[in-house]
């Protein structure tokens, strides 16, 4: 394509260290256990700014600039609202449906302000990352392909990530100029199909060899029977190959959906001047990426992560996420049209915290 | 003092070269082809040193600069602004010596807090918690299990009549508040299992491999151990307060480091309900001394309904993997305390 040949490709490199990521890990660890877990948001922005500042684009850091007093008002305010539920919970036994209802309606706007917090707290040579104030299709990915997920019993699963992944891309800016996805549906149909075959041949598998001595495994005694207790050494056995088996098949089919995830969302994400509402064919980007993960490598990083957290009792965990990032990052390529310098400043506005400490704290916020 | 860095004026993203110098008296000069601009150090909003990343200067006038001269920086920040936070936990961060006391302290926290704080925590609220929050917990299982697993006894009524007579009396002495009931069913082999609520379900084959009433007694006896110790409220906010401290020790290590943590959850999980089923050994073992039962029964019908090849295995590694300890182990106490007698 004409466009290609028009970009010049830009490094992108990660310098994190393991050794020295352990040590900020540690540290971060031992004084939010001190502190009652109020030093955790410290711990946040640093842990955070360790890898920001470690990912250097075209030799420049990006930076992590976020106050950690913010963060941790955001994160009292989610720790009371979850106490005063359980609470209530108490008294009134609907409390936790309500609290559920209502949190399923905020849900869109939570996510919205934990976007909005994390790009504008976000900068790259002194200019924030912004994102998009856009309840509208927050609420429609949100709720409606949610609901929408839930009738159909998991058929729109794919499509729901395609449009999480479109709002997370769509909405992001950089100065005057925002981010563009462009990919299908299909190909993320493509992907979730194949990830589940590979779980259920798994599970195939895994019944055809060991079904006989799953049967075997109900023990005497026991105060819960569906905890499948182990009464013989044999039924232990076979419990720790079927859940190694099973372990390594969901791991296989889990690198296949996020690699080639990853590499779909970014092969089709470009970078364009705002005021460029239609793109055409023609148009030209100021940016383009390309991601390249290896379904085989991602396995073999995921396993041999696991398996390291395991052998050390977590004392590898820093090892694991720095190897995971690094391959991740040097599997992006990045190409520009032209110098940075086109691109200027928009004005900017305070974000506040708690939309994306809640997101945070229950796991929904999904990281760019 | 004087130091190399590179300007972004905050409107485009484009680094200029500039000189930074620094006189005695803390005023700060930004020198640069384009570039002229000057404050007092303690004006300047500076990251706190991280590892080798490059330190970012905030000027007042929403600029930034960017520079790796860490010494001199550092110098600056100590004579003029540097906050406690940074100063001290850079100083744990940058010391081989702290950074392994760390390791040693959180490891042992860790420990300290599986081994004994969440257990005994577990413990203490699962005894001041009402009976109406084991029957919350308990709720649906009964019909699911009769759905799925479980089918109707085929008991001759004398036979279940007795036995109910028999663990009305004991559980009349247990003085608790739990309800008690005894429920006969078959589908899971020679067995028996308590819910929290109170209900204890025994098979028609545990019944029927068991040569007197005792022995099956014996085998009630140890479920209501479990009810009586709380020992499915108390596995549950177990498993939730070690999830809930691996999440927060570990930090957010998202999805795929959270299978390797479930790894350590499984084993600890089994290690919690050895010792609780060691517990309602003791429970066991407790009331039938108490009521003049030979405690041999227990012995026997616990090698009758864990067979014979549990013995062949019983020291090799996946032990540690059985939710229920050794048989041998498990019968000693009962053997030991019939032979004192």
């Amino acid at each position: 394509m004409i466009q290609d040949k028009m970009l010049k490709p830009v490094t992108l490199e990660f310098n994190g260290k393991a050794g020295e990521y352990f040590r900020v890990w540690i540290v971060n660890v031992l004084l939010s256990i001190i502190t009652l877990g109020i030093y955790s948001a410290w711990a946040k922005v640093r842990n955070k700014q360790y890898f920001y500042g470690n990912t250097i684009l075209d030799g420049s850091p990006f930076e992590y600039t976020a106050s950690p007093i913010a963060i941790l008002k955001g994160r009292i305010i989610v720790v009371a609202v979850l106490v005063m539920v359980s609470i209530l919970s108490q008294f009134f036994p609907l409390a936790n449906i309500i609290f559920f209802a209502i949190f399923f309606l905020v849900t869109p706007w939570l996510v919205m302000r934990s976007m909005m917090f994390n790009a504008h707290y976000t900068s790259y040579r002194n200019l924030n990352f912004s994102f998009e104030r856009n309840l509208v299709d927050a609420v429609k990915t949100f709720i409606g392909l949610t609901l929408l997920m839930i009738a159909t019993l998991g058929l729109a699963y794919p499509w729901l990530i395609h449009a999480i992944q479109k709002y997370r891309v769509d909405n992001h800016g950089f100065g005057q100029y925002i981010f563009h996805f462009k990919s299908s549906i299909k190909a993320f149909y493509k992907y979730h199909v194949i990830g589940l075959l590979i779980v259920i041949l798994t599970l195939v598998v895994v019944s055809m060899i060991f079904g006989g001595s799953m049967a075997a495994i109900m023990g005497p005694f026991n105060a819960d029977p569906e905890s499948n207790p182990a009464s013989s050494s044999m039924a232990s056995i076979s419990l720790v190959f079927v859940s190694i088996l099973y372990f390594v098949g969901y791991y296989l089919a889990y690198a296949y959906v996020q690699a080639n995830v990853f590499n779909t969302v970014w092969s089709n994400t470009s970078l364009n001047k705002a005021s460029a509402h239609v793109l055409t064919a023609q148009t030209v980007p100021l940016m383009a990426f390309k991601g390249k993960l290896a379904t085989g490598k991602m396995f073999f990083i995921y396993l041999t992560n696991t398996l390291g957290i395991i052998v050390s009792v977590g004392l590898l965990i820093p090892w694991a996420k720095i190897r995971l990032a690094r391959y991740r990052i040097e599997s992006l390529d990045v190409s520009s049209l032209a110098d940075l310098k086109v691109i200027t400043a928009n004005q900017q506005e305070q974000v506040g915290t708690i939309g994306s400490e809640m997101g945070d704290l229950l796991d929904i916020d999904i990281a760019m | 003092m004087k130091f190399e860095a590179t300007y972004y004026d905050g409107v485009h993203p484009v680094g200029k070269l500039v000189t930074i110098l620094v006189s005695d008296n803390g005023k700060t000069n930004f020198i640069g082809p384009e570039v002229s601009y000057s404050c007092h150090w303690q004006d300047l909003n500076v990251s706190s040193q991280l590892g080798n990343t490059v330190r970012s200067l905030q000027l007042p006038n929403g600029a930034k600069c960017e520079a790796d001269a860490h010494q001199q920086i550092n110098q600056l920040e100590d004579r003029y602004s540097r906050s406690v936070i940074s100063q001290y936990v850079h100083g744990l961060e940058s010391r081989w010596h702290y950074v392994l006391l760390a390791a040693v302290i959180v490891a042992g926290f860790t420990w300290g807090m599986i081994v004994h704080g969440i257990p005994s925590l577990a413990k203490t609220v699962a005894h001041a918690l009402p009976v109406s929050v084991d029957e919350k917990l308990t709720e649906g299982t009964l019909s699911i299990l009769d759905e799925r697993i479980l089918s109707a006894s085929d008991l001759d009524e004398e036979t279940k009549l007795r036995l109910q007579n028999k663990f009305a009396v004991m559980v009349e002495n247990s003085q608790d508040e739990h309800n008690y009931q005894l429920l006969f069913r078959q589908g899971v082999g020679a067995n028996a299992f308590a819910l929290p609520s109170g209900h204890i379900v025994v098979t028609d084959e545990l019944v029927d491999i068991a040569d007197h009433d005792d022995e099956v007694l014996a085998v009630l006896a140890h479920e209501i151990g479990h009810v009586v110790h709380e020992h499915g409220l108390r596995s549950v906010l177990q498993s939730s307060a070690v999830a809930l401290l691996l999440t927060a020790v570990t930090g957010d290590i998202g999805s795929t480091s959270g299978f390797a943590a479930a790894m350590p959850i499984i084993l600890l999980e089994t290690n919690y309900s050895r010792k609780f089923e060691l517990e309602a050994d003791r429970y066991a073992l407790d009331y039938m001394l108490a009521h003049n039962m030979d405690t041999n029964h227990f012995a026997t019908i616990l090698q009758k309904i864990t067979g014979q090849d549990d013995e062949e295995h019983e020291d090799d590694v996946f032990a540690y993997l059985s939710t229920h300890p050794a048989t041998q182990e498990r019968i000693q106490p009962f053997i030991d305390n019939r032979l004192s007698k």
